[in-house]
């Protein structure tokens, strides 16, 4: 069995603020573990606590309690740095660099030889789609630049392990594409990505596990697939000459109606999809469409979202 | 080898910064003013004591500007990494904190010296003017300038690295004034009469301040080239061992209390 990459065990981070030192639990005592070669989402909404995990991972931040290691060691060890690399949120660079020199200077602290450097350099802007500003400086790059650019320097040390802070927010549908797909040939070259979000669907289609916190707690640790599982499943039919004493029937177990002329549409639960259409057609009802409606994650994490806040009430 | 290296990418980033914004711009009208300011000066005394003023002027000028220069740079340095949040992407690199600060110190150290070398240079041109013959001990006094910004500029990475800028300056500025002063201090503990004898109970005030503060004068040596006693290099070296013993001290508590801080 392969040790994780990263492991983040009861973690939690309290900080005092404002003038009276009143106490804020940002983090309160989370766990997870990814495996190398995932590409593993996390995922909150805005003030969960994500951005704070992600810095005491970074040693930017040191925890309250708890204990975070990368690749077995603390996050301060240099090897393990050497092993990292990281995209913080709302990347701000020195806007007085080039890319290519804020490049050159970073490679400088993962001791890169000077013509390997340059090599990486080339490469990596060009993979990123700033081959074209090389020249310019971050000054006049815009947001979307800046998050490439970005992306380009958590890159430079070819890291096992690429963690990104909101990498998608402020992209157009374009750069979230062309994102995407960086982070899709990531896991193809065999690293590790760790990310967050807020943007579900992103995560959906992108990750093979998550992690969900909110307010500072974890919601659910596990595979995306297994996530997903503890969705409703629904089947939405629609249908015309449908009987009353059916249509009574399925409001009666839970199903939902909608009529549309003469035309029904009913939305049932999956598992009892099978049994009311054989009914339908036994009545003589005429079927227009049987569609499968799987629950998303957004929908999902809002009903998961707004559970804890009922228990919270 | 690697932490050198570390090291030096970050102290030649600090420098690149000033020296892409445009601060060696401020610093040659810096000299400007020191070159224009002094013949001015001089022209209003008389003739005899032209070669007094402009040594004098020029001395002052050096290092007044080098100690604006020093705790302006000093106090923003790590305030403007965490101002534009550029400390992020540098601290989660391999690189450690202590070396973080060791390279901007450095950076910063290249920038006064650039700015010592240039003003310097400007007030030998006055010199040169007003006929005043360029003597050894002026390179001597410009070197002991340089340590004592040294100190001044480790004081400030110090407060800058746990308080706002403002703060800083002032108690950077509020240590090289009473810094200047430690040695008047340490004649008034020492004397019959005056201060600490009126006041004995402020007396381990000025014993503390004399062991804690660092004694600025011994980089003064504006009335040794006035009344023309010679300044040895023994005593250059001692001074510039002195302030490096004061900058070990400064950068490692730097480092200790930067050590602890969170980056939020």
């Amino acid at each position: 069995m392969t040790s994780p990459v990263l492991k983040v065990e009861e973690l939690k981070k309290t900080f005092k603020v404002g003038f009276a030192r009143k106490v804020v639990d940002a983090v309160r005592g989370i766990s997870f573990a990814v495996e190398p070669g995932e590409i593993f989402g996390f995922l909150g909404p805005n003030g969960a606590g994500k951005t704070t995990t992600i810095k005491t991972v970074m040693d930017l931040i040191r925890p309250t309690s708890g204990r975070v290691s990368l690749f077995g060691k603390p996050p301060g060890d240099m090897d393990a740095r050497l092993r990292v690399g990281y995209l913080p949120e709302q990347p701000y660079f020195y806007d007085y660099l080039k890319p290519s020199e804020l490049l050159e200077f970073f490679g400088k602290l993962y001791g890169i030889d000077s013509a390997e450097r340059k090599r990486r350099i080339d490469r990596l802007l060009d993979r990123v789609g700033l081959g074209h500003a090389k020249d310019r400086t971050l000054r006049r790059f815009s947001k979307g630049m800046l998050q490439r650019a970005g992306l380009a320097q958590a890159l430079i040390g070819n890291p096992d392990l690429v963690i990104l802070d909101e990498p998608l927010s402020g992209l157009d549908p374009i750069g979230r594409k062309e994102l995407k797909d960086v982070i899709s040939n990531l896991r193809t070259e065999g690293k590790t990505v760790f990310f967050s979000s807020h943007i579900l669907a992103d995560i959906e289609l992108l990750c093979d596990k998550i992690v969900i916190i909110d307010k500072g707690k974890l919601r659910f640790f596990g595979s995306t697939r297994d996530f997903l599982k503890t969705g409703r499943s629904e089947v939405e039919i629609v249908a015309a000459g449908v009987p009353e004493e059916l249509l009574a029937r399925v409001t009666s177990e839970g199903g939902a109606v909608d009529r549309f002329g003469n035309r029904t549409k009913i939305v049932v639960a999956g598992e009892r999809s099978h049994e009311l259409v054989k009914a339908l057609l036994a009545a003589g009802a005429d079927l227009d469409a049987v569609v499968p409606r799987t629950e998303g994650l957004e929908e999902l994490f809002v009903r998961m979202a707004g559970k804890s806040e009922e228990a919270a009430r | 080898m690697n932490s050198l290296i570390r090291i030096l990418a970050v102290a030649s980033n600090t420098f690149r910064e000033s020296a892409r914004q445009r601060a060696f711009i401020g610093l040659l009208l810096g000299a400007l003013i020191l070159v224009f300011s002094s013949l001015l000066v001089s022209e209003l005394v008389v003739y005899d004591q032209q070669r007094r003023v402009v040594q004098d002027f020029g001395l002052f000028f050096i290092s007044f500007a080098g100690v604006v220069i020093a705790v302006i740079v000093g106090v923003l340095l790590v305030y403007k990494e965490l101002e534009r949040k550029t400390i992020y992407s540098l601290l989660s690199k391999p690189l450690f904190r202590y070396e973080f600060l060791l390279g901007k110190y450095i950076g910063m150290l290249l920038v006064l010296l650039i700015g010592t070398v240039v003003l310097s240079g400007a007030w030998f041109l006055v010199l040169f003017v007003r006929d005043v013959p360029v003597r050894l001990v002026f390179l001597k006094a410009v070197l002991l300038i340089f340590g004592e910004l040294s100190i001044v500029s480790a004081v400030a990475i110090l407060f800058s690295s746990f308080s706002t800028p403002v703060l800083s300056g002032i108690f950077t500025f509020g240590i090289f004034v009473v810094g200047r002063q430690v040695y008047f201090i340490d004649e008034l503990l020492t004397a019959s009469k005056g201060l600490f004898v009126t006041a004995p109970q402020i007396r381990p005030l000025g014993e503390a301040v004399t062991r804690i503060f660092p004694d600025l004068s011994l980089f003064d040596v504006a009335r040794e080239i006035l009344l023309e006693v010679e300044v040895s290099w023994l005593y250059v070296a001692q001074s510039l061992a002195y302030a490096l013993c004061y900058v070990v001290i400064l950068i490692a508590l730097a480092t200790l209390v930067f050590q602890r801080r969170d980056f939020v």
